[in-house]
């Protein structure tokens, strides 16, 4: 059938089938900003659309029904090179960070503004009640919207932000993300974007058992049907071991996973792959494939898989793991590490009081709006890969150990990211379009399916902590003994490092000479666990900064009074540190800057801590904190690559390895290398993380990406600032020495003012030295320490148990912020996804491993309905003496307060400890009834 | 799936006559989502009309295929004196599916959790539907609706709803995990009040994973001088039979379900429709 429609004011005409979904239509005439993100269930508004000027999920209508309707799209909204007024405001309020939700976003609040030019909070929120996004927090788009609202008005609508480190021109003064605006046009951007018409499309058939071995598979069927490319099963699949785990080599993770394994270990493993012409023949493959399965008994929990003679999920040699790592062949112990500090039975002997509990953590998903999703072709006998990845050059490492081929047979091109948090750490599914292009010499496409993420790509390790802590009445704190036990599924990606994590971002927080940590990391037969923002922080800080809250509550001492007096400060050593190496031995830190004094003190205020606490008998009020941290990336580990390269009018060339995944990577570097060689922003052009173009960095993970790929920027453009200098002395026959930059590239001090384009020019021409470019490395042995408060008001209802965040501040030290708005934006974003994780957000099994909430509409995520009444992230001043411009790292830190905050300021209303997270309303009012 | 577009009401109903099994496609918020499994083709409603609000006199009519929005948004409405269940609407907290979901499918969906249900059926709300080509019209209790096997359905033309009276005193309370979710237990109330006594009482709910459902004898406890709400939200609580999901245990939401509708009843009794 023919449908005709107005699609951004042009009238079309297309050939469609009746049952067509209108977001499968749109794409296939080439309009890119309508997304997949809920597998058609109207959930998450990726695909949303302006129908005749109300918004709608695309994935949920079909082409019938727009016939003779109006479709505006974001791409019918810039004029030419001119962005409408909603996509500008949400660039300058640092709105946008991976932008694959923005388009549904930006057309919504247009919806708005149409009809209501003077929208208040509540209207802002049911106008966007419909658009999931993971990133942002919500927060700032009520800024961006009140700027466009304004700005329609005829007004100035200035979005107002605060600034940091006067000396800088650049650097501590908010602008707009270098990529947003290809973001907010919805410009070919992501994977999926690049994907040509001759390309095959992958599916896999997964295991229906948690733990069985397959005895026979008769793939016959399917490999006959017309447009089946290529089945591949454990008969003919790679026999090499390898481990998903992106970290850099060798990797403190097993190599426990084939491409497809005679044995499947959990709901969701790999039986059989298909690549087709089609995604419906694919499909339609898989059912033809007859598989028979010894079923064999299964673990699914911790203390299941720890028990002596437990059904074991792996029989294998760990000696060709790349570390050892605890591991204990035999058991279902994946992973285990232990330390001490000081003394702590001494410790313990010297506490006036002890708090002992175990504290318990669900499985949560990371869940950005974009899955994981590749595309792979070959190109002159190499494999070219387009990635949504944080690791390119561990992806490179992988596949080329997965192909039995070298690694400069693979070019691997990240493109931007739809949101990462860690989850795409891991090669969750990028070696299987590598092999399918591999074997057939095709381009190969595979973007997982909603369901797919949420059964066989990677959650945040369920874990329970044991916590016992001892203490003076003084509050002095005299011993901590925290035991961590995780469960890292089916397979060991991260296995160790995440829950070590748990330690060694918690422990170092306090005073404390005593301090002994165990770790011990399990087997079983449920999705994999992997990396995820906070990496273990969140489960650690989460248990024992609850802890403290119940020190303070049995000795009865102001909580914030006693983090106050127990925490950390500049100058204080870390010894501990040198125990919680990952996988060989750590290094001892010196707390090189600390801004947890200030940051106590004004969240306090911003929560209105010393207010009073209503409480009408029902609805309860209660207060909560707790101090955060994390690392700026892995000292003695990491290491991070750039390139400046001086074009001929002056302008630079930046190249970096590392990998911006919406957080403003990209952007933190131009305006590093920017302020270093008096440029401005714009001047400068970046490529980034593109294994034959830039050079190498291990990705973005562990909070490594401003100050490793930032101090790799900084490192190459004041090389280059070296360079520029010689060269213009030369031509001005003056001392290097007497010459400096001064801002839009001029050259003072000599006998004559140069310009960088003259000093370029001169350099490459036929009677120069050659075209102006630096290199720059960075490691060390040394990196900063971010620090932060996080506050939470809660209201607590008696009768039904539902908590409801009604204020929450996030004050954070993360030393100079390079760009404060997008600092803020990752800020708001890691706290909301904490606020879920708190509240509502658990994966749920059966009794047989199989997951029963696989989509959103079971698996709930926060909306910004969701988002608190008062909303707060602010940003201290800290100079640190390590960092660019005295930068730390910003996001990951964000996720770790938000859970112990709240379930703190529910005692605080309601005088329950809730010990296991999510804070769900039925485990609150069974407290309560415990209780009563 | 076969997808027939007819463009009068007759052409409707004689396609999903013939085409058994078929299914009436409104906005489509369920049937073209992935949870939707039933087989059969189905007729859309696209080229039908079928929207907007009349008023006459006291009898309202809200065609079946009127967005939530819509009708949430309809000052005709709210001059009618429906406010009660503009705000219902609004519950549903996804502008994005507002906007494309109708009312008629609303009432056909009949989900346990569609926010607008509960308040119709507190309304009173009849369904002008047509069930073959011939005969004209008619008009069913939603109830008498739900009583049809699914595939003998008629097609819904519309809703029918009386004007509520100066002494209908609305209630509604509802939980769900989060902003964007179903409620996973909602009551709502509507009592008819004279001189302070209660003359007539309709009390609706609906649990995630069971259908909305009025609850008559409860309703009749409520009649009377001085409704005992305690008395009635226990007996709410035991009436209905929630199912255990991951929204919550049945223990839970039972329990939930009687503080709701003690919450619904004393609104109502608090002082007219204020929630």
């Amino acid at each position: 059938m023919k449908v005709s429609f107005m699609l951004n004011g042009q009238e079309v005409t297309v050939e469609t089938e009746a049952d067509e979904r209108v977001l499968d239509l749109l794409r296939r005439i080439g309009i890119r900003s309508v997304r997949r993100g809920c597998d058609n269930e109207g959930t998450c508004g990726a695909c949303s659309i302006l129908l005749d000027g109300e918004i709608v999920c695309s994935c949920i209508l079909l082409a019938h029904q727009v016939e003779g309707r109006e479709i505006l799209t974001v791409e019918g909204l810039a004029d030419g090179r001119e962005l409408h007024t909603i996509q500008a405001a949400f660039l300058d309020a640092g709105t946008v960070q991976c932008g694959y939700c923005m388009p549904g976003q930006i057309l919504a609040v247009k919806a708005l503004l149409d009809k209501n030019p003077r929208p208040n909070r509540e209207d802002v929120i049911d106008a966007l009640s419909g658009n999931y996004c993971r990133c942002t927090g919500y927060e700032r788009i009520f800024t961006a919207v009140e700027a466009a609202a304004a700005r329609l008005r005829g007004e100035e609508g200035k979005v107002e932000t605060p600034t940091y480190k006067r000396d800088c021109r650049i650097v501590g003064k908010s602008s707009r993300r270098v990529d947003g605006e290809q973001l907010v046009r919805a410009e070919p951007s992501y994977v999926e974007d690049m994907v040509s018409p001759d390309t095959l499309h992958i599916k896999v058939l997964y295991s229906p058992h948690a733990h069985a071995e397959i005895i026979d598979i008769d793939t016959s069927k399917a490999e006959e049907l017309p447009g089946v490319a290529l089945v591949v099963t454990h008969r003919n699949a790679p026999d090499v071991w390898y481990g998903s785990a992106g970290q850099n080599y060798p990797e403190p993770s097993p190599y426990d996973r084939r491409l497809v394994d005679k044995f499947v270990r959990y709901v969701g493993d790999r039986v059989a792959i298909v690549a087709a012409e089609t995604e419906e023949i694919a499909e339609q493959a898989l059912e033809l494939i007859e598989v028979e399965y010894k079923v064999l008994p299964a673990v699914f929990t911790i203390e299941e898989a720890a028990k002596e003679g437990a059904p074991l999920v792996h029989r294998r040699d760990p000696s060709i793991d790349p570390l050892p790592i605890g591991q204990k062949a035999g058991s279902n112990l994946a992973a285990c590490a232990e330390g001490e500090i000081g003394n702590v039975d001494k410790g313990f002997e010297e506490a006036e009081v002890i708090i002992e509990n175990e504290y318990r953590c669900a499985q949560v998903h990371a869940l950005p709006q974009e899955p994981h999703v590749v595309f792979t072709r070959m190109q002159s006998g190499r494999l070219i890969i387009h990635a949504s990845t944080q690791v390119p050059w561990h992806l490179r490492r992988i596949v080329a150990r997965v192909l039995g081929i070298r690694e400069n047979r693979i070019r691997v091109i990240k493109e931007r990211v739809g949101g990462g948090f860690g989850h795409k750490q891991d090669v969750v599914h990028e070696e299987v379009a590598a092999w399918v292009t591999w074997q057939t010499n095709r381009p190969a496409y595979f973007r997982m399916t909603r369901k797919e993420e949420f059964v066989s790509a990677r959650y945040r390790h369920a874990m329970t902590v044991r916590i016992k802590l001892g203490a003076r009445r003084d509050g002095t704190i005299t011993a901590i003994e925290q035991t961590v036990l995780a469960d890292t599924g089916a397979y060991g990606p991260h296995c160790l490092t995440v829950p070590m994590n748990a330690s060694s971002k918690s422990l170092p927080l306090f005073r404390c000479p005593n301090m002994r940590f165990r770790t011990f990391s399990y087997y079983t037969h449920t999705p994999i666990a992997g990396a995820y923002q906070g990496y273990g922080a969140p489960q650690g800080a989460f248990a024992l900064q609850l802890a403290v809250a119940e020190l303070a509550d049995k000795i009865g001492m102001d909580q914030v009074d006693l983090l106050e007096k127990v925490r950390v400060r500049a100058g204080d050593m870390l010894d501990i540190m040198k125990i919680l190496g990952e996988g060989q031995e750590g290094i001892p830190q010196k707390v090189s800057s600390c801004g947890l004094g200030p940051a106590l003190e004004r969240g306090r205020e911003l929560v209105g801590w010393d207010d009073e606490k209503k409480d009408d008998g029902r609805w309860a009020e209660g207060c909560g904190v707790a101090i955060i941290q994390q690392g700026s990336g892995l000292p003695g580990i990491d290491a991070a690559n750039a390139e400046c390269r001086l074009c001929g009018d002056g302008t630079l060339l930046l190249l970096i390895g590392g990998t911006d995944l919406g957080t403003g990577l990209d952007t933190v570097a131009v305006k590093i290398a920017a302020e270093v060689l008096c440029i401005d922003v714009e001047d400068v052009a970046v490529i980034a993380a593109d294994t034959d173009v830039t050079p190498f960095d291990v990705g973005a993970y562990a909070s490594s990406g401003t100050y490793f790929s930032g101090m790799a920027a900084y490192r190459a453009a004041d090389g280059l600032k070296s360079l520029v200098l010689e060269q213009a002395a030369r031509l001005l026959g003056c001392k290097a020495e007497q010459l400096s930059l001064a801002p839009r590239g001029r050259i003072t001090g000599g006998p004559k003012e140069l310009t960088l384009a003259e000093v370029a020019h001169r350099a490459q021409g036929g009677d120069g030295a050659g075209q102006l470019a630096a290199f720059g490395s960075f490691t060390t042995e040394e990196a900063p320490i971010p620090y932060g408060a996080q506050f939470a008001r809660v209201l607590v209802d008696r009768k039904t148990g539902l908590v409801k965040v009604r204020k929450f501040a996030a004050v954070q030290d993360c030393g100079t912020p390079i760009n404060p708005d997008l600092a803020l934006g990752q800020l708001y974003g890691g706290v909301m996804k904490a606020v879920g994780h708190s509240l509502f957000e658990e994966i749920v099994f059966d009794g047989k491993g199989r997951v029963k909430n696989p989509n959103y509409w079971d698996y709930k995520v926060p909306m910004i309905g969701d988002v608190p009444e008062v909303f707060k992230a602010e940003l201290v001043e800290v100079d640190d003496p390590l960092g660019p411009f005295g930068a730390k790292s910003t996001s990951e830190i964000s996720m770790n307060g938000a859970a112990p905050a709240i379930a703190a300021a529910i005692h605080d209303a309601v005088g329950v400890w809730i010990r296991q997270w999510p804070f769900t309303a039925e485990r609150v009012l069974e407290a309560l009834d415990r209780q009563a | 799936m076969e997808i027939l577009i007819p463009t009068t009401v007759r052409e409707a109903v004689e396609l999903h006559k013939k085409n058994s099994p078929s299914h009436f496609l409104a906005g489509g918020t369920l049937v073209n989502s992935r949870r939707w499994k039933k087989k059969g083709s189905l007729v859309s409603l696209s080229a039908l009309g079928l929207t907007g609000v009349e008023i006459h006199g006291g009898d309202i009519f809200i065609g079946a295929m009127t967005s939530l929005s819509e009708v949430e948004a309809s000052e005709k409405l709210t001059e009618a004196g429906l406010e009660f269940l503009q705000r219902s609407i609004r519950d549903l907290q996804r502008k994005t599916i507002r906007n494309a979901a109708t009312m008629g499918g609303c009432v056909a969906a009949h989900l346990s959790y569609a926010d607008p249900v509960p308040a119709l059926y507190v309304l009173d709300a009849k369904l002008r539907v047509q069930f073959d080509t011939e005969a004209s019209h008619s008009e069913l209790g939603i109830d008498e609706y739900m009583a049809l096997r699914a595939l003998d359905r008629p097609l819904i033309l519309g809703l029918v709803i009386k004007r509520p009276g100066k002494n209908s005193r609305f209630g509604s309370a509802r939980r769900a995990r989060n902003a964007g979710d179903i409620p996973f237990a909602k009551a709502v109330c509507r009592l008819d009040m004279d001189a302070g006594a209660c003359k007539a009482a309709r009390l609706a709910v609906g649990v995630s994973g069971v259908p909305v459902s009025r609850l008559p004898e409860v309703e009749k406890m409520l009649v009377g001088p001085t409704p005992d709400v305690d008395k009635a939200a226990l007996a709410a609580a035991e009436a209905v039979r929630p199912v255990s999901d991951v929204r919550g245990s049945r223990s839970f939401k039972r329990k939930i379900l009687g503080v709701l509708v003690k919450d619904a009843l004393e609104q109502a009794l608090d002082g007219g429709d204020a929630r």
